[in-house]
């Protein structure tokens, strides 16, 4: 099981409201790696991280999870949506939350044990919000329910985890929170995907990352992949690339 | 009658025995469902295949068929309809409902106008009658109790994540489709049972009140399935007491009782309850009187007061002014020997306070924020309710531990000085006198001070007193205080060192 890679995607291309959206994208991802997934906004990121849980059926191409076609892997691995689209006003406190992402290992009809309610609590403790853990999930800032869902995917114990944008609109102490999690998963040997805009942390961040826009640009470890070449092929002319000594720093326009 | 009567009397009857186990049933299974019914934003399609049941029971009739069969088919092939229209063309959800709901109820009507039978008794259909329920239908709405609530109570947890996160649910492998399905053919099982006791038209109401009511008095799902069955049980069973013993329409007196339940939630509920935020105000106004009678009792002095004195200086009328004393009499913030208040030792401390707070704002508000000794009065009397001691304290550092407010007032811990300060008014022509305070309640009188040059530190020399008012000799100049002006002004009591220069004193402030 060590040997078989988390991600192995070959020839994937998946049609979002009946535009392709990703082509013919081929990778393979080792386990234990944090990759960061880079490209400019429509560059099918989001595609990509909902057609390897399963959300979007690809056109053509093959997409396994730990030698494991997608619906046997499911409780291998969890996913944070960009932002999730539920009803704010949903009478549901957090820790409950929480708790649905123990639904994998409950199963169907039965109710969670005190061990479910004991790891809930462990990965609410994990992102600091166990103080808010009864408040109710609309009553809390926009960096508190990404902390929340993000204690959710944890709950869900999977070997693999997929972030989509979740930097995107939180504040200082969320962004610490995912960047130090992200250190603490790679510690338990776990694999995290996560798409980011941020430029100026991926190099340190992350073990490897995929340039993406629509089709593959590079993937590999930041040193060989964070280059000016590819970063413009990924980005088309929308990019300014600033040197400052010996370091690269991107910036979006 | 006694209560006892009340309740058993009607129960002599076995239509009534019957209409109360039909109530009590409906009552809680429309509840149960009204909660998910409510996240799911479902509520039209409830009022939608309501509707759509009467051309199954039309067609029932005509076909010799159970109402029950012909009711569930049209109510679920409904909400297919509603599904494939909204699936397959530009039309949204709500208008894909009006038109498949409204087109299905005429054709039912049509059916049942060509009818024309004793035995399809429309008006029953459409607004139900309780009091006619068979045995057969209570079976019947027994059966689809069990299967509604046996379905829940198994499947809550997977209700519960698929309406709360539906994408979240179907990333954990969760088939959706199946639960969306499973609501609609529950949700259609629910009207059928209920026509009889509430029928088409007041269904949906039941179908949604219960789950509104409960939704505003908790933030948790498994608490508001309890509380909408109870507003689901107790709705049915006083309504249909009402309905028996006025002798109105059963089933809508039901949905009434839960809109006066409705109401009530409205008015009282704990989150957005209107009569709570009232309450929250008031009793926060109350907070502030309260301060200020301490406050002022403190400033007026140590000794015994007068209650009307304090309350005059509140601006308390008498009646309310006794009951504030009591209060505080209470919580052991003040004296009362039958004729005179004043603090005890908590009650003076928490006087302090106030007063801290109130001239380290006012200093502050001049200082920093650029404001004119006039104003600063009446936003400190705001600030000083809402500043907790960690607050003054911040104040007191940032403006270097002042001693005095802008009035020349001590801000405590400073205290006024064992020697009492001596109004402007009763010095004599010839006295020279520095100003130690001014009155700051009044911003006309400050600024006409301020205008004249008088403000604490300030020496003066008092040249002439004349009725109605002082002539001093300020900076140099002579200026007139009427007073009025003049009663706002206190000098220190030791007549100042008669030099001109002016450096050997200490400054007020």
């Amino acid at each position: 099981m060590r040997d078989v890679p988390a991600i192995r995607v070959e020839n994937l291309t998946v049609s979002y409201r009946g535009k392709p959206a990703i082509r013919n994208v081929s990778v393979v991802v080792a386990q234990g790696l944090r990759v960061g997934l880079i490209g400019p906004n429509g560059a099918g990121k989001s595609t990509l991280l909902r057609a390897l849980v399963g959300l979007l059926v690809p056109d053509t191409g093959r997409v396994e999870l730990f030698g494991l076609p997608v619906r046997e892997a499911r409780k291998l691995v969890a996913y944070v949506p960009q932002r999730s689209e539920v009803d704010w006003d949903y009478p549901v406190v957090a820790e409950e939350v929480v708790l649905m992402g123990r639904f994998p290992h409950v199963g169907w009809v039965r109710r969670p044990r005190a061990e479910d309610r004991r790891v809930a609590w462990e990965c609410l403790r994990q992102v600091g919000m166990e103080a808010l853990a009864h408040r109710q999930i609309g009553q809390l800032s926009g960096g508190q329910q990404q902390r929340v869902f993000l204690a959710r995917a944890l709950a869900q114990e999977a070997r693999l985890l997929l972030l989509d944008e979740p930097f995107v609109g939180v504040d200082a102490a969320t962004e610490e929170a995912i960047y130090g999690l992200l250190d603490r998963l790679r510690e338990e040997g776990r694999t995290v995907v996560v798409a980011t805009h941020d430029l100026s942390r991926a190099q340190t961040a992350f073990d490897r990352l995929l340039l993406l826009n629509q089709h593959v640009v590079a993937y590999g470890p930041p040193a060989e992949v964070f280059q000016p070449a590819l970063l413009q092929r990924t980005y088309g002319g929308r990019l300014t690339l600033l040197e400052v000594a010996d370091q690269r720093m991107a910036i979006r326009p | 009658m006694s209560l006892w009567e009340l309740v058993f009397e009607p129960l002599q009857y076995t239509f009534m025995q019957r209409a109360l186990m039909a109530a009590l049933l409906v009552g809680s299974i429309c509840a149960v469902l009204s909660c998910f019914l409510l996240v799911k934003r479902w509520a039209l399609l409830g009022d939608a295949i309501s509707h759509a049941v009467l051309p199954g029971v039309a067609l029932a009739y005509l076909l010799g068929l159970p109402f029950f069969v012909g009711a569930v088919t049209t109510g679920i092939l409904t909400a297919l309809g509603i599904s494939a229209v909204e699936r397959h063309t530009r039309i949204k959800e709500d208008s894909a409902m009006g038109i498949v709901f409204t087109g299905a109820f005429a054709l039912g009507f049509v059916l049942v106008s060509r009818i024309r039978s004793k035995a399809v008794d429309l008006f029953h259909i459409l607004f139900g009658n309780v009091l006619g329920v068979s045995d057969s239908d209570l079976v019947l709405t027994a059966v689809t109790g069990a299967v509604v609530l046996g379905v829940v109570l198994l499947l809550y947890k997977e209700l519960v994540l698929w309406t709360f996160d539906p994408v979240a649910a179907a990333a954990m492998g969760l088939p959706t489709g199946v639960l969306h399905y499973t609501l609609m053919f529950l949700l259609s099982l629910t009207i059928v049972a209920s026509l009889q006791t509430v029928g088409i038209v007041l269904v949906v109401a039941m179908l949604i009140t219960p789950g509104g009511v409960a939704f505003l008095l908790t933030d948790r799902m498994s608490r508001m399935l309890g509380l909408a069955v109870a507003v689901g049980v107790v709705s049915a069973v006083t309504g249909l007491y009402l309905s028996y013993y006025l002798n109105v329409a059963s089933g809508a007196t039901m949905v009434l009782v839960a809109s006066v339940l409705f109401c009530l939630a409205v008015l009282l509920g704990p989150r957005e309850g209107l009569v709570w935020e009232w309450t929250r105000r008031r009793r926060l106004a109350e907070e502030r009187v309260a301060e200020d009678f301490l406050k002022q009792a403190y400033v007026l002095g140590p000794d015994g007061l007068a209650l009307e004195r304090v309350a005059e200086r509140v601006g308390l009328p008498a009646r309310q002014a006794r009951q504030l004393l009591r209060r505080l009499q209470r919580a052991g913030l003040v004296r009362w020997d039958g004729s005179r208040v004043s603090l005890t030792e908590a009650g003076r401390a928490r006087a302090v306070e106030l007063v801290r707070s109130h001239r380290l704002w006012e200093r502050y508000l001049v200082e920093q924020a650029g404001l004119s000794w006039a104003e600063v009065h009446a936003e400190a009397e705001r600030l000083e309710h809402l500043s907790p001691t960690e607050l003054a304290a911040r104040l007191d550092e940032a403006l270097g531990h002042p001693r005095r407010d802008p009035h020349g007032s001590p801000i405590p811990p400073e205290v006024a000085g064992a020697v009492p300060s001596v109004r402007l008014l009763d010095r004599a022509p010839g006295d020279r006198v520095e100003v130690r305070e001014v009155e700051d309640e009044d911003p006309e009188v400050l600024r006409a001070l301020e205008a004249r040059g008088v403000r604490p530190g300030v020496r003066l020399e008092v040249v002439e007193r004349a009725p109605g008012g002082l002539r001093v000799r300020c900076d140099g100049q002579e200026v007139w205080l009427d007073a009025h002006l003049a009663a706002a002004v206190y000098t220190h009591a030791e007549a100042a060192p008669k030099t001109d220069d002016g450096t050997s004193e200490r400054r007020g402030l």
